[in-house]
Order: structure tokens, then sequence, then C-alpha cells
């Protein structure tokens, strides 16, 4: 009879858990995959292949976008502060189009119409020859980040935008900061 | 001579008037896009009939894209090439497949004899989001709806039964 009574404390307690758990769910679309990311080629605007192996040594952001996505013109707004942040030889950022039916002539004119705005997109672009997209998408959006460490290890990916160090006001307050991530792998 | 004048000035002022009107409706025209319905929703299909009155067009392509403006994704751009109707006619359907977009984004493009041209650039319509769609809940990503309501009903029971027990 005595156990009978206490059936309902138990339910209890399990009420007041799952409540305090369904709030600590992490439900962002980050993944931290610990592993070596697989090399990929791409095709540099200059017209010359390149490799993700060629940039051992240093920290690698790799953005994967395509010129008809607005949200990845955000991003490089805030790759531009990263880029401007960090020195060249730390940091190496790769901004990769996934859409090849775009060519370089069409992102030299993106690159171009930032530069007439007075922003500098100073870092490597390139194109998606070997399917970099089909090896590193997340669930298909744009713009999506890789950070790898200086051994090539996949350190961070998240799809969507992720701001440089200040989330802007109205944003998500779960919004990524690459600056965080960024001297994570410095320090 | 005032009278003339007034006249003359009147006249002016009329063909001016009527010549802007009559440019208006010609730029209205030139290319236009329906999209039915007009505010659709997530996963639904989309009419898209286009009026395009640019000469000798061999080829029309309707170019969209899906975002979601809660995490600034965009997904894949589809190319959706457009069937003639009659002259200025077009037509096309397409499934919206992501069920998280808040946002259509499309451009319409033509091949004439001179190439390719764009008729309309970077049109965003925002979809319709229903409640069920809406599972943000202002917060950025919650993938766990109704996770909670769980609680709420074993919570429930416990006091029904805590009260059953009491009135025994």
């Amino acid at each position: 009879m005595n156990k009978l009574k206490i059936i309902p404390y138990i339910f209890i307690i399990l009420f007041i858990i799952l409540i305090s758990l369904s709030g600590c769910i992490d439900s962002t679309t980050d993944k931290k995959n610990i592993n070596t990311g697989e090399d990929f080629s791409f095709l540099g605007l200059d017209g010359f292949e390149k490799n993700l192996s060629d940039y051992r040594g240093q920290i690698v952001i790799l953005d994967m976008w395509a010129t008809w996505c607005s949200p990845c013109g955000y991003q490089m707004l805030e790759l531009e502060k990263v880029n401007n942040y960090y020195d060249a030889e730390i940091i190496e950022i790769i901004s990769i189009d996934i859409d090849q039916r775009e060519t370089i002539a069409m992102v030299q004119e993106y690159i171009d119409e930032f530069q007439n705005n007075g922003i500098n997109l100073k870092w490597t672009f390139g194109m998606d020859v070997e399917q970099i997209w089909e090896k590193y998408k997340i669930s298909g959006g744009i713009p999506t980040l890789y950070i790898f460490d200086e051994n090539g290890n996949i350190q961070y990916s998240h799809e969507g935008v992720s701001v440089f160090s200040e989330i802007p006001s109205g944003w998500p307050k779960n919004t990524i900061t690459l600056k965080e991530k960024i001297d994570e792998l410095i320090s | 001579m005032g009278g003339k004048i007034n006249k003359k000035f009147i006249t002016v002022l009329i063909i001016f008037g009527l010549y802007l009107t009559s440019y208006n409706i010609l730029a209205l025209n030139a290319s236009t896009i329906e999209i039915i319905p007009e505010k659709p929703e997530p996963e639904s299909e989309i009419q898209i009939r286009a009026i395009i009155d640019t000469e000798g067009v061999e080829q029309a392509y309707f170019l969209i894209q899906e975002c979601d403006i809660n995490t600034g994704i965009c997904y894949e751009r589809q190319n959706l090439s457009l069937a003639r109707l009659d002259e200025s006619t077009y037509r096309t359907s397409y499934l919206l497949k992501e069920p998280k977009a808040t946002y259509i984004q499309y451009n319409l493009l033509v091949k004439t004899n001179f190439g390719w041209e764009t008729l309309i650039k970077e049109k965003k319509i925002d979809l319709e989001i229903s409640q069920n769609n809406d599972n943000n809940g202002g917060n950025g990503n919650q993938d766990t709806p109704g996770f909670e309501i769980i609680g709420i009903f074993l919570g429930i029971l416990c006091m029904m039964m805590l009260f059953r027990k009491r009135k025994r």
C-alpha cells in the first residue's frame, strides 16, 4: 500500500525532469565533427586549381555560397570583418561558389559590386569543380561555413549566417559568433 | 491674349499627362509575373504565369530559390523553363520543397537573338506561415515542438491520481 502512495510522487519528479530537459535540448544546426576534412580542389578565379591541403598550417574558413543567395551577401560582410581582424598568416578564407551554372565572370562581377560600395572582399574565391558541395553540404542550404584547424581537421560547421562577434539586435540570441570559435582554435 | 496662352498651357499639360499615363501603362505591361496563390505556403504548389512583351523570345526561364529569414539560409536555386501559351503568355508550376522557408525570391530571364536578358530581378514574396509551420517561437531553431506537451500531460495525470487517492 505504501509503495502505491509513492507512484504519484515518482510521476511528479519525472514531470519536473521532463520540463527541465525540454529547455536543454540542443536545437541548433551546428555540427562539430572532430575528424579530418577530406581534401578538396577548387578552381581559383585566376583559372588555377587549388587544394585545401595547400593551406595546412593556417586556420581555414570554407564559405559555400552563390551569387543569387541574398543571405550570402550578408555573410560576406561578416567575413570581411574576420579578414580585417586576423592576420592573413593565421587565417585563410576560401569562398566557393557552389552553383556550377555560375561562372568566374559572374563571381568577379559580384566582388566588383562590393568593391564599388567600398567593401573589399580580399580573400580567396573559387568555383566548385570537384563537388565540394556534395562532400560538405549539411542540409542543402547556403551560406554554409566550415572551419578547419591548422592540420585540416574540421572543427566547426554551420548552415546559415554566422556573425563575426556582435549579434545584431533582433537576431536570434543563439546566432553563431565566429570570433569565439576562431579564438578557441588560436589559443 | 492671356486666354490663348492659358489654353495652350492646358493643352500641353494634358498631352504631357497623357504621355506619362501611356508610358506607365507600357512600363507595367513590359513583363509581369503572376504567382498563384499570391501568398503561398511552404511545401505547396504554385502556378507561375508570365506576360513577356519582349520580341524574339526563344526561351523563358523562371529562377526560384526558397529561403529562411530566421536562419539566413537559402536553398538551391531552381531554373524552371516556362511553357509558351500564346504570343506573350508563359506558364509553369512548381512545388515548393522547403518546410522552413519563409520567403521565395525569383528572377525572370529570357533568351533572345541578342542573348540572355533579365526582365525581373530578385523579387521577393513572403510565404504564408501557418502556426503549425512556425515552430521557431521567435528564438531561432526549436526542433522539438510538442515535447513539453508530454510533460504537461504526465503532470495532469499525476494530479488526477493524487486527487483520487485523497478522495478514497
